[in-house]
């Protein structure tokens, strides 16, 4: 038998699978179209509505606008009329689109451990209730921070129950009370501070970390409008947090006399410039109990000279007005309000200038955590409510004890955590997209929320619940008729919801210094824990708040700018510190506290004070048995463990070496040196109309991620988990690179956004064999993804590493395509991808201007990332027009391109970083 | 002979796996239990034409359809009433845009809404049996469902605004083909991307790779 030939096998090959491939792969589109059988008016299929709400990630409340397209949420940026947070976001915020479509979330009641329906439910609710009562037991609602309409809503409720407002105990983990407390006993006023950041000529910060805490969209914006202005920034504490790498200075005294140096400043500013309207009784008391205060015992426990201090003393005064931050949750230990006290006093001192004292809204006080337990164990508890509370898994561990103390518990939340999952009965509550309510920010300002689209699961609103199970019980004295969206709608106007913000008037409050303040100064703080161990650091920050977001995978994908790590914790130890125990960057290193032990990668800094065992919140409550914030007051040991962790630090090196990335001006030279153009071999590129491009203000940007955030949303970027980021193939399109430049006598950090710089001469695209990406005649180096066929050479060839590759296909199953951006590709294994400067955002914007005959006007097309900033350090605009925001900035003398001796010519450019400035 | 088995071979490989891809589970199919059986159209339909007065079609209404309702919401079965655009469309003369009014405003051009239909329906050719099908189902709140004949893959952006807006807009009927003369909907030619591409040369429009694929 004749042998088969290779031609004759590759000739029936080629025919038998032309005949079968000709056909084409199927569309993975659904077959059938069903369309409304009641249109909604003005909703319009395939364009998406703009609906104003407020976000509850966080108890800041910043405003939040979500895009809905054909009745799904599936973008959300800030609210620009909002004027607390002034259009800007954070990263927690932006991972609503994934907590509201999120696999985690309740479908429905549950009851025992099962899946059950809600009339059931609600019948054992209404039963539940009922036995409580009847034995004459109380019913104790645990709720989050609900300052609003649902906060007396859930008072009145209990009341219709005969409960004493005292039974609605709030739980707020971000909380700092401290604040509060201190300011009582320094000015004898309860009133609300607004810190005005952008008013303060200098910024002290003792501890707070305002990056990331409290009001980090608000406080952000506020430091980048001080730095705009020329004003500087100290922040004191023992770690280089990301508030500290965006102020001007990082003073590391010794942990735990931060008291002592507010306190030396507060004594040295009040012989100094005493303000002209203390009372001199006051004035001479004051002095008397800063006696101990001077300069020289100020420097001994501080590490810092005497001469440093009285400078520092002397620059808040020629600098005013200042305004003095702290302490944050970093620093706030058992004299947590003894410092805010003091921090009080020096603002006073100064003259307050940057501060507004509003009046503070009534609240009933309730309960705190140690009395729910007490009342618990005590067998005085008959029901439980959990709305959106979650101690247990944050820090509280202790009491899920009293919980099984309580014969019914029940819970209206959206997702079980691990309070709530110890719960009998779970009545699932919307999502905040999905649900009517509001939120004040501060007094004067209340953030409306309405559903931005109807529930996407079988859930009710809270209230609803609680009313339905009242009426059930046939209590329902003080409680309002019909809905809660009823109750809303009735307290806020058409226009107030259409906008998403109420303002009214805010009393203004005099506070002045208490004759008080400062009378009772405490000895320094016992530490606890080993003396010869670590000094413990709860670190706050926007990717884990404490644990209220652990399961946002989003979050956790995004790497902590300044050590990399993502997925997991991880401890900051200075070298010094990790030395002496053999660790090296990446070592897992197990530390023992009084509650417990945790292993976590070594991250080795110089951004952390020798001595001093960093890691975050959440980790750091394992250690400890929930007595709330550690402060620097607990020692932990520490040891090698012997296995490895590294993080996949993708700039690859943690300092700039000089190559010029993240530049910086000073005060003495406010522009860089002018580049002159370089000799090129390529022909020039026409731009004949637009050219896209961003400036990035390196002295605005914080570090925060938001972009990055905002970028994974916006372009249905898969999130690839631990093992795949590990391996260096996270798929952000937006970076954060930090980096820790060594100097004398420290650190020099910067932060720098890093996406696809489209660049004029684009190394990627000569280099591409099927002409997958090019440069569009307006400027965007476009990436074609159906003819991309994977050869990663365009990866390879750009200097800037900002390509990814998708090296596995990312399938979203369920609930969670709801949240893809229709308007975006979702891209196949094998192919390249990169940022393309949101193309669809600006191919729609001039698709609208198109269509009703005009230019683009500038700031009508904003890219993701430029839109959610909380600072506004992204801009995106046309560079060749002249009027446009952008040019204005590319004339800037602080103006320059990343890597320019390469004569990419990109379209993305920087704004230096303000440094050493007079 | 030999390459005769290899070419089975191959063809037995190439029907394997392959590029079928299996059809994207249909979340909305109808509850069990739902049919209905339709007979098809009156014989007697003539169209926009006057019915004739005291004519024998006239004379006895036929009898009211059975139609097997759902709850609210529940989508009825595919295709179920026989939609014919040549009565619509060519004998009644009904401009595209009066049902696929979305065209004009939106990437999408889309179906008419149940009230859409019942705008006219409420008053003509009452006695249809599909029209009494319509009626129905708007009135039990249940939509319609119609098997997609027009498609695009994925990795295609198509605006149906931006054609529409033109001086010269692009007729419908250039890329569905000649609607009016369907009984049946049908996609007479394939959405290739040189269609696409000759079209936009011969106008002199933007078709650089990134307006159509991101």
């Amino acid at each position: 038998m004749k042998r088969l030939g290779r031609r004759t096998f590759l000739g029936s090959a080629a025919t038998v699978l032309g005949t079968s491939l000709v056909e084409g792969c199927k569309s993975r589109l659904p077959r059938s179209m069903v369309p409304y059988v009641t249109p909604p008016d003005d909703a319009v299929a395939g364009v998406a509505r703009w609906y104003r709400t407020t976000c509850r990630a966080c108890p800041a409340a910043c405003g939040m606008t979500a895009r809905v397209r054909e009745g799904r949420a599936v973008m959300v940026e800030g609210n620009p009329e909002h004027p607390v947070s002034r259009g800007g976001l954070c990263p927690a915020g932006q991972a609503s689109i994934e907590s509201l479509y999120g696999p985690g979330r309740l479908a429905g009641p549950w009851a025992g451990g099962k899946p059950t329906g809600w009339p059931e439910a609600e019948k054992a609710l209404a039963a539940g209730l009922k036995t409580a009562l009847d034995g004459g037991k109380a019913v104790v609602v645990l709720t989050r921070s609900e300052p609003g309409l649902l906060g007396g809503f859930l008072t009145a409720w209990l009341g219709a129950l005969g409960q004493p407002p005292a039974h609605r105990v709030a739980f707020e983990p971000t909380a700092r009370p401290w604040l509060r407390e201190g300011q009582r006993r320094a000015l004898g006023s309860d009133a609300v501070p607004v810190r005005r950041l952008e008013a303060a000529r200098l910024i002290l910060s003792v501890g707070d970390d305002f990056v990331e805490e409290g009001s980090p969209v608000e406080s952000a914006r506020g430091l980048a409008e001080q730095r705009a202005a020329g004003g500087r920034s100290i922040y004191v504490g023992p770690r280089l947090s990301l508030t500290a790498a965006s102020c001007d200075e990082w003073l590391a005294v010794e942990p735990g006399s931060e008291l002592a140096l507010v306190l030396g400043l507060c004594r040295q500013v009040l012989q100094r410039a005493p303000p002209p309207d203390l009372a001199p009784r006051l004035g001479t008391a004051l002095g008397e109990r800063l006696a101990g205060f001077d300069p020289r015992t100020v420097a001994a426990r501080t590490g810092l000279t005497a001469e440093r201090i009285s400078g520092l003393a002397q620059a808040l005064l020629d600098h005013r007005p200042g305004l003095v931050l702290g302490p944050g949750r970093a620093l706030a230990g058992s004299q947590a309000d003894r410092l805010a006290e003091a921090v009080a006093v020096l603002n006073a001192l100064l003259g307050n200038a940057a501060l507004a004292f509003l009046s503070r809204p009534e609240e009933p006080p309730g309960w705190d955590l140690a009395e729910l337990a007490r009342q618990a164990r005590a067998g005085a508890i008959g029901a439980l409510v959990l709305h959106h509370a979650d101690p247990i898994g944050t820090g509280h561990s202790s009491l899920a004890a009293a919980l099984g103390q309580i014969p019914f518990v029940v819970a209206l939340t959206t997702e079980l955590d691990d309070t709530s999952g110890r719960a009998h009965l779970v009545l699932p509550d919307h999502h905040f997209l999905e649900s009517w309510g509001d939120a004040p920010a501060r007094p004067g300002v209340t953030g409306v929320q309405q559903p931005v689209m109807t529930p996407v699961l079988d859930t009710r609103a809270a209230a609803d619940t609680l009313l339905g199970a009242a009426r059930a019980l046939g209590r329902t004295a003080g409680l309002p008729e019909g809905s809660w969206a009823d109750v809303v709608r009735a307290a806020y106007d058409v226009k107030e919801r259409e906008h998403g913000v109420k303002l009214t008037e805010a009393a203004a409050v005099p506070v002045a210094l208490a004759p008080g303040a400062l009378a009772e100064l405490p000895g320094p703080a016992k530490p606890r824990g080993p003396a010869n161990g670590l000094i413990l650091l709860a670190m706050p920050g926007l990717r884990h708040l404490d644990g209220r977001v652990p399961r946002s995978a989003l979050l956790q994908e995004i790497p902590d700018p300044l050590s990399g790590y993502a997925w997991t914790g991880w401890i900051e130890l200075h070298p010094s510190t990790a030395a002496p125990l053999g660790v090296q960057e990446g070592d897992v290193v197990a530390l023992s506290g009084p509650g417990g032990e945790v292993a976590l990668p070594a991250h080795v800094t110089a951004g952390v004070r020798a001595g001093v065992a960093a890691l975050p919140a959440p980790d750091a409550a394992r250690l400890l048995e929930g007595e709330g914030p550690p402060g620097l007051e607990v020692r932990v040991t520490a040891r090698r463990t012997g296995a490895r962790k590294p993080s996949s630090l993708v700039e690859g090196s943690s300092e700039q070496h000089g190559r010029e990335l993240a530049r910086s001006v000073s005060g003495a030279q406010p522009s860089l040196p002018p580049r002159h153009p370089l000799p090129q071999m390529y022909s020039p590129v026409e731009h004949p109309e637009h050219r896209w491009g961003m400036a990035v203000d390196l002295d605005r940007c914080t570090g925060c991620g938001t972009c990055t955030a905002a970028c994974y949303v916006e372009n249905n970027l898969p999130v690839v988990g631990a093992e795949e980021v590990q391996r260096g193939r996270s798929m952000s399109w937006m970076r954060i690179h930090a980096y820790l430049d060594p100097r004398p006598g420290g650190v020099e950090p910067s932060f720098l956004p890093l996406s696809c710089q489209h660049c004029t001469n684009a190394p990627c695209e000569v280099v591409c064999p099927t002409f997958a990406t090019y440069h569009t005649r307006e400027g965007l180096n476009a990436q074609i993804y159906p003819r991309c066929i994977g050869t990663r050479y365009c990866e390879n060839n750009c200097p800037y590493g900002v390509r990814r590759f998708n090296f596995f296909d990312w399938p979203h199953h369920g609930l969670p395509r709801l949240g893809l951006n229709p308007d975006v590709s979702v891209r196949e294994r094998g192919v390249s991808e990169k940022c393309t400067l949101c193309v669809q955002r600006v191919t729609a914007g001039q698709e609208k201007a198109k269509m009703e005959n005009r230019k683009v006007r500038d700031g009508e097309v904003v890219s993701a990332c430029a839109a959610s900033c909380p600072t506004r350090a992204i801009v995106f605009g046309d560079l060749h027009d002249p009027g446009s925001e952008i040019s204005g900035l590319a004339r800037d003398g602080r103006a320059y391109r990343l890597l320019e001796e390469l004569n990419t010519q990109p379209g993305v450019l920087y704004l230096a970083r303000r440094r050493e400035k007079a | 002979m030999r390459p005769l088995i290899a070419g089975l071979l191959l063809a037995a490989l190439a029907a394997a796996p392959g590029c079928q891809q299996p059809a994207a589970p249909d979340a909305l199919a109808p509850p069990a239990g739902v049919r209905t059986p339709l007979p098809p159209p009156s014989p007697t339909h003539r169209g926009c034409a006057p019915e004739p007065q005291g004519g024998p079609a006239a004379s006895s209404p036929p009898p009211p359809v059975e139609v097997v309702l759902g709850p609210p919401g529940t989508p009825a079965p595919v295709d179920e009433i026989p939609f014919d655009h040549r009565v619509h469309a060519g004998d009644c003369a009904i401009p595209c845009l009066s049902c696929h009014a979305d065209a004009v405003r939106s990437p999408v051009a889309g179906l008419p809404s149940g009230k859409k239909c019942m705008g006219c329906h409420k008053f003509v050719a009452k006695e249809n049996p599909a029209v009494q099908v319509l009626a129905a189902r708007v009135r039990a709140d249940q939509p319609l469902r119609w098997t997609r004949v027009f498609e695009l893959p994925d990795f295609v952006r198509f605006t149906h605004q931006v054609h529409l807006h033109f001086q010269e807009p692009v007729a419908c009927s250039e890329c569905h083909g000649d609607v009016a003369t369907m009984r049946t909907v049908r996609q007479d030619e394939p959405f290739t991307m040189g269609r696409c591409l000759t079209c936009h040369e011969d106008r002199n429009v933007r078709h650089d790779c990134v307006v159509c694929h991101r």
